[in-house]
């Protein structure tokens, strides 16, 4: 029987889920869930709770009454949440106190990330060298092993064929059966077999190559700003393809493939030679990733500062080796601290002629030497659609 | 009369109403019910009748999430509410052990997971409530017009009617105005018997007429010079402008009903009025509750004492005459908390049974009041045994202000180790005090104005352009900001011009908060700034 309360259960749900997806549209739009890691396949979020508000006193959880034993002054209990939380990440789980933590699937979350920032889909390389072989049984053969045998067809062909010589309506005597019944019963020729087919699919193995620059310059804060959006260009990309490997390259003057870890923590003063990472990522793939199997993504990260001379061999690097025929796609992200007469960024935009190289730019050139909460999330969020989205 | 309340187990289902089916009630509970009732109401209760249910738990948080009232208007609202008892349930926080609706009949709902001993309990303590519904004043007018869960089910078929006519959405929109503004209303009117008006319409107003100098008989010609037209046009003037002043000064003196004063006077359409109405009813019935919930749960808990554990009901239907105390014991911590709690069941229990120990001994009056000699105060005891006759008089005439306003007293404060905690920065509790007259306001604060803010609306045509100018009168405690804008904005919606608050921040500064049409921007600024800003 259906109860009055289902029907308000169910409202409440849709507002809850109503609310769930303006939170989520909020936090996409001014970019702070790039700074939120999903775990296990689900985002966390904190939305507003759910309430019917009323006028009512402000917040009274610095005093009240309580009745037991104790001296005065004795501490009768602690709050674990507050105490010695520092300041730096997980910011957005210690937001305005009131709120619940729901967490939301991470299909749902790229969702919406394709709507609200007008993301395209990646698209395997047209090439057909890149095509991979896969065996479809979309065929029929007249011989064959006899479990490959469909029975629908092979039925069908001896209902054809005892039809034609009129022996269907011939009645048959079956033990178990009162009355006599029409049989339909293939012999040898009406048997039809399952037959595959070599069918050309592209690719869909992709390899990502996140570098970055590993000088000096690139401080914790830049540090952050490359590993959120690593984790976020990640994950969209395995979205599209069934394999995803990724290789973790840093450089300072030589290059060298690093681990995860290493990639986002590893910091060494030195010097700083661009062209050294993509001579690395050349290598790795003619070794590893050859391009006629693999789809490519190279993502570069930057504080744009680069030897002298070294800009000119990078851009020329790109254009003939990291060009439209070897990658799907290369993204050159300059983390800018200050300004650069000659930045990296403005060299490859002046000389480019690569049709899938995009570059962005986040500036924190800022009075405070550290930018806003706010600017920062809609900077990352510029930075995503720059690399990710459709403009060029 | 009264006395002859029959008492109907597992009888029909609730009224009209087929939602709740209910469990059949177990064989040794019906038997025990009678007995029950038979020794509450020799102990000095007095009740309506009174219907048992049996519940699943499904069915009881059903029945917990409507308000004890499974025949509400459909809103979400109640959704949250039963999402909540049942996520709590299924996680183990917390658990319903009845519910009490204050009609007549009472209805009583049982859960069916719960043991014999606790539905007994459940029986004794639901109908400690029922005759506190019937004999406190403070709830006095609940039941006499006519059964609520009639009236509230009429409310709930007039708003499906308006949501069939109107449509869903637009209907619970305009209630979830509406039901922001609940709070905004008078108490003390909760009390006042609903009076029907004077049918006889009587002419009382004032009628003004211009003032004419009279001219002497035969000299009629005068009359064009001594009262020129123009000095009579400037009369009429006036006259008309204390007229119109006088007809939109509805309200001569400040008032907390501001949802009442919206649903009078606020342009409405009739179906936006009328729902407008019955929130209205429905806020004033439920507001008596809000006023006595420490007392209510105190007296419930102090009836279920006496009959389980000094009347020994516990052991009806035990194998082991002991087995059953243990059990009620425990129910009994659980329900009146652990340590340092301070929940308003365990406030009114101690309060009133602190209340029945010093009638019964004597320890009022002049006599105990003035004697300061320590030892003698603490072998104070006259025998009086007027405990229970007292009990039962607070039951009849006190809230939990005063309750707690006569009988906190420092003898108690000190005997239940109350004290004042505060918070520190790093996140420790600490006790902060054991002053009884700190403990004493804070714990009155609390409970002023049914623990809500106090609102006053002090001008309802507020600089002459139809302005609702709303009035907190401010104890030094800051209002919730998140939570305002949203009710002025509703209010604005309902009343359809601009809304003022008057506030007095933390360090005691005034603050107006204003909301202009039709945007509904809401500005917050000093009382200089505003004064600046409008005249």
């Amino acid at each position: 029987m259906p109860r009055r309360i289902d029907e308000d259960h169910k409202e409440f749900h849709d507002v809850y889920s109503g609310r769930k997806r303006k939170e989520l549209k909020k936090y996409i739009k001014n970019g702070s869930i790039f700074r939120n890691r999903g775990k296990n396949g689900k985002v966390v979020l904190t939305i507003p709770k759910i309430d019917i508000p009323h006028i009512v006193y402000g917040d009274n959880g610095s005093g009240g009454i309580g009745r037991g034993e104790g001296e005065e002054g004795e501490v009768i209990g602690k709050d674990e949440g507050q105490a010695g939380k520092g300041k730096g990440k997980g910011k957005a789980g210690d937001v305005e106190g009131e709120g619940i933590d729901i967490s939301v699937d991470l299909e749902e979350v790229l969702k919406f990330l394709k709507e609200e920032l007008h993301l395209p889909d990646m698209k395997p390389k047209p090439n057909d060298t890149y095509e991979e072989i896969v065996k479809k049984y979309n065929n029929i053969s007249l011989v064959g092993p006899e479990s490959l045998r469909h029975n629908t067809r092979t039925l069908k062909q001896a209902l054809k064929r005892q039809c034609a010589d009129n022996s269907i309506n011939k009645l048959h005597k079956i033990p178990g059966f009162k009355n006599p019944i029409k049989l339909i019963v293939p012999i040898n020729s009406d048997k039809r077999y399952r037959q595959f087919n070599e069918v050309k699919v592209p690719s869909s193995n992709a390899v990502i190559f996140f570098a970055r620059d590993g000088s000096a310059s690139m401080d914790q804060y830049k540090c952050d700003i490359v590993s959120d959006m690593c984790w976020w260009i990640d994950v969209w990309i395995r979205r599209f393809y069934k394999k995803v490997e990724r290789a973790y390259l840093w450089h300072d003057t030589i290059a060298k493939e690093v681990d995860e870890n290493k990639f986002y923590k590893y910091r060494y003063g030195g010097g700083t030679k661009c062209s050294s990472v993509l001579r690395l990522a050349s290598k790795m793939m003619e070794n590893r990733y050859n391009p006629t199997k693999w789809n490519i993504y190279l993502f570069y990260f930057t504080d744009g500062e680069n030897w002298g001379g070294d800009n000119e061999v990078f851009n020329e690097m790109l254009q003939s080796e990291f060009n439209y025929n070897n990658v799907n796609m290369v993204g050159v992200t300059q983390v800018l601290s200050w300004n650069y007469q000659n930045s990296l960024k403005e060299y490859i935009d002046d000389n480019n002629k690569n049709k899938n190289l995009k570059s962005v730019q986040i500036d924190y050139t800022s009075s405070n030497f550290e930018i806003s909460d706010e600017d920062r999330d809609s900077q990352i969020k510029d930075a995503i659609i720059g690399l990710l989205g459709n403009k060029k | 009369m009264t006395n002859e309340s029959k008492f109907l187990a597992g009888s029909s289902l609730l009224s009209g109403d087929n939602t709740i089916p209910g469990v059949s009630m177990p064989e040794e509970l019906k038997k025990l019910l009678p007995k029950i009732y038979k020794s509450v109401h020799d102990f000095g209760c007095d009740f309506y009748p009174t219907v048992v249910e049996m519940l699943t738990y499904d069915e009881i948080s059903e029945v917990a999430a409507y308000g004890g009232f499974p025949v509400r208007y459909p809103h979400w609202k109640w959704g949250m509410e039963y999402e909540e008892l049942q996520k709590g349930y299924m996680y183990g926080m917390h658990k319903i052990y009845e519910m009490v609706a204050n009609t007549n009949p009472v209805y009583i709902y049982c859960l069916d997971s719960n043991t014999l001993v606790d539905n007994v309990t459940v029986v004794a303590h639901a109908l400690g409530h029922a005759d506190f519904f019937k004999n406190n004043i403070y709830f006095a007018k609940t039941n006499q017009s006519q059964n609520m869960i009639n009236q509230l089910a009429n409310h709930g078929e007039r708003i499906r009617k308006y949501m069939s006519r109107w449509g869903r959405e637009r209907v619970i929109e305009f209630i979830d105005h509406v039901l922001r503004i609940e709070t905004l209303i008078d108490f003390s009117k909760a009390w006042e018997r609903k009076k029907i008006k004077n049918p006889i319409i009587k002419d009382e107003r004032e009628y003004y007429y211009p003032n004419r100098l009279k001219s002497k008989e035969d000299h009629g010609y005068m009359d064009d010079y001594l009262n020129p037209k123009e000095w009579i046009d400037h009369q009429k003037d006036k006259i008309e402008k204390i007229e119109v002043a006088k007809y939109l000064d509805i309200f001569d003196k400040p008032s907390k009903d501001i949802m009442r004063f919206i649903r009078d006077y606020a342009p409405l359409k009739p179906w936006e009025s009328d729902i407008v109405a019955m929130l209205y009813d429905e806020s004033m019935y439920f507001a008596p509750q809000r006023l006595t919930k420490t007392i209510n749960e105190g007296f419930a808990s102090y009836v279920d004492y006496n009959i389980m554990a000094k009347q020994g009901f516990s052991a009806l239907g035990q194998e082991h005459e002991s087995s059953g105390i243990i059990e009620y014991s425990h129910h009994k911590m659980g329900v009146l908390g652990g340590k340092y709690s301070m929940n308003p069941y365990k406030l009114g229990f101690t309060l009133l049974m602190d209340i029945e120990e010093r009638w019964n001994k004597g320890r009022f009056g002049n006599e105990w009041e003035n004697c300061k000699n320590l030892r003698e105060k603490e072998n104070w005891d006259k025998n009086l045994n007027l405990g229970h006759d007292k009990v039962f008089e607070v039951r009849k005439f006190y809230n939990d202000l005063t309750l707690l306003m006569e009988f906190f007293t420092p003898e108690f404060c000190e005997k239940n180790q109350f004290f004042e905690w505060k918070k520190y920065p790093n996140g420790e509790y600490k006790i902060e005090n054991r002053d009884h007259s700190k403990i004493k306001e804070k714990l009155i604060r609390r409970h002023l104005n049914g623990g809500l803010p106090e609102i006053y609306l002090t001008d309802t045509n507020h600089k002459g352009s139809g302005i609702l100018f709303l009035e907190h009168k401010s104890d030094g405690r800051p209002l919730y900001d998140p939570y305002i804008r949203p009710v002025l904005e509703s209010l604005r919606y309902l009343w359809k011009n601009d809304i003022c608050l008057s506030t007095r921040g933390t360090d005691g500064s005034e603050l107006i908060y204003t909301c202009k049409t039709p945007d509904c921007i809401i500005d917050l600024m000093s009382a200089d700034q505003y004064l600046k800003e409008n005249y």
